[in-house]
């Protein structure tokens, strides 16, 4: 009994130190112009989540638990038309297997850290965060530095996600159009998603190669037309990037 | 609870896990078991090809449909389909969202020129 309150007196003393710390205040304020469009983005899942069909405890599940709005938006369709089970959790695990690459990332600093710490560091790691953190950790020597930066940025990035989340749900009921009538809105969001990455060859052909595929196959059972525009597009930017390596190196 | 619920609420729960896992993965798997170097570009480059396999045939296949006259009467001509294709605004929608994402280079604008034009047009049609 003794031993469990002391060491929440000293959980919460360290807590207090990292609200204090000029680390957390700076990740803060810096992820602080991209943690508007996060909010303002928030609003919108917030919104579509209900407009497309989903109770508001189911979208508020959605919201805190999943946190991830790629794939929320993206299993919305199929969720709310019934789609089986594991292809939805298939699709889930397609559009999230980016974040494996953000773990790696983030593990060469928090790898250390106590179990359920690391949890807590990969449920916050998310796409917005991440960019500013890579570019900002080599100026900070210090674990502690680091830490309280990576806290202070994600957990900002965070409330803001939940809040407009949270208002954009609630919101949903006073607008008009029914449930289920705007299901595209979802299809819609993630569209916008995916148009600012083609920024490079390999990324335009990863997505038209993905999107002609599934388009020309849409009419196979299971969704295999899906799966077969994922294979299609992954492959075709895999060789074009490697190739524009290549080409690189001789250069 | 209703059938359908109790599956959204699964897809929460499995949602919530692969999502969690696979942001953990570096911080929680073995050395052994994680990916090595040159799974990198297979990771990163698949979800990309999933979201543009996923949404384009939503925008597109409605499109198709009503330009080879399905659901239309047989003597509709081009313009009446075009007209028809107008008016289901999913492809013209998404013809707003690509063209402003393109120009701005920034997600937040392509979707409110998507939703914008979608919600414009379903209104012009009277859904």
């Amino acid at each position: 009994m003794l031993v469990t309150s002391a060491a929440r007196v000293t959980r919460r003393a360290r807590l207090a130190r990292l609200l204090r710390s000029s680390g957390f205040a700076r990740g803060a304020r810096e992820v602080s112009p991209g943690a508007t469009g996060v909010a303002i983005w928030g609003l919108i899942t917030g919104i579509t989540m209900v407009k497309a069909g989903l109770t508001v405890p189911q979208a508020l599940g959605m919201t805190v638990f999943v946190y991830s709005g790629t794939s929320q938006l993206a299993t919305l369709p199929m969720l709310v038309a019934g789609a089986p089970f594991w292809l939805v959790m298939g699709t889930a695990v397609l559009v999230s297997l980016r974040f494996v690459v953000y773990s790696a990332a983030v593990a060469v600093d928090f790898g250390k850290l106590g179990p359920r710490h690391r949890l807590l560091v990969g449920y916050l790691t998310i796409d917005a965060g991440l960019a500013l953190y890579q570019s900002r950790r080599g100026a900070m020597p210090r674990f502690a530095q680091r830490y309280a930066y990576f806290m202070g940025s994600n957990l900002l990035v965070w409330a803001c996600w939940q809040v407009s989340s949270i208002a954009g749900i609630f919101l949903a009921a006073l607008l008009p159009g029914s449930a289920g009538s705007l299901s595209y809105l979802g299809s819609l969001a993630v569209g916008a998603l995916v148009v600012p990455l083609l920024r490079s060859a390999p990324t335009l052909g990863c997505a038209l190669a993905a999107a002609a595929v599934a388009v020309a196959l849409a009419h196979l059972p299971y969704k295999l037309g899906l799966f077969a525009g994922v294979v299609a597009g992954t492959a075709v930017a895999v060789a074009m990037s490697r190739r524009a390596g290549v080409e690189a190196a001789a250069r | 609870m209703s059938g359908h619920d109790a599956y959204v609420w699964a897809s929460v729960v499995g949602l919530t896990l692969i999502c969690l896992l696979t942001r953990s993965a570096f911080l929680i798997l073995p050395p052994s078991l994680r990916p090595g170097q040159a799974a990198e570009p297979w990771l990163r480059f698949a979800p990309l090809a999933a979201l543009a396999a996923l949404v384009a045939p939503d925008a597109v296949l409605p499109a198709l449909g009503l330009m080879a006259g399905e659901g239309l009467p047989a003597t509709a001509g081009w313009g009446q389909r075009l007209h028809a294709v107008l008016l289901d605004a999913r492809a013209p929608s998404a013809v707003a969202l690509v063209a402003v994402g393109v120009w701005r280079r920034s997600a937040l604008p392509a979707m409110l020129a998507g939703v914008g034009c979608y919600l414009a047009l379903r209104s012009l049609a009277g859904a």
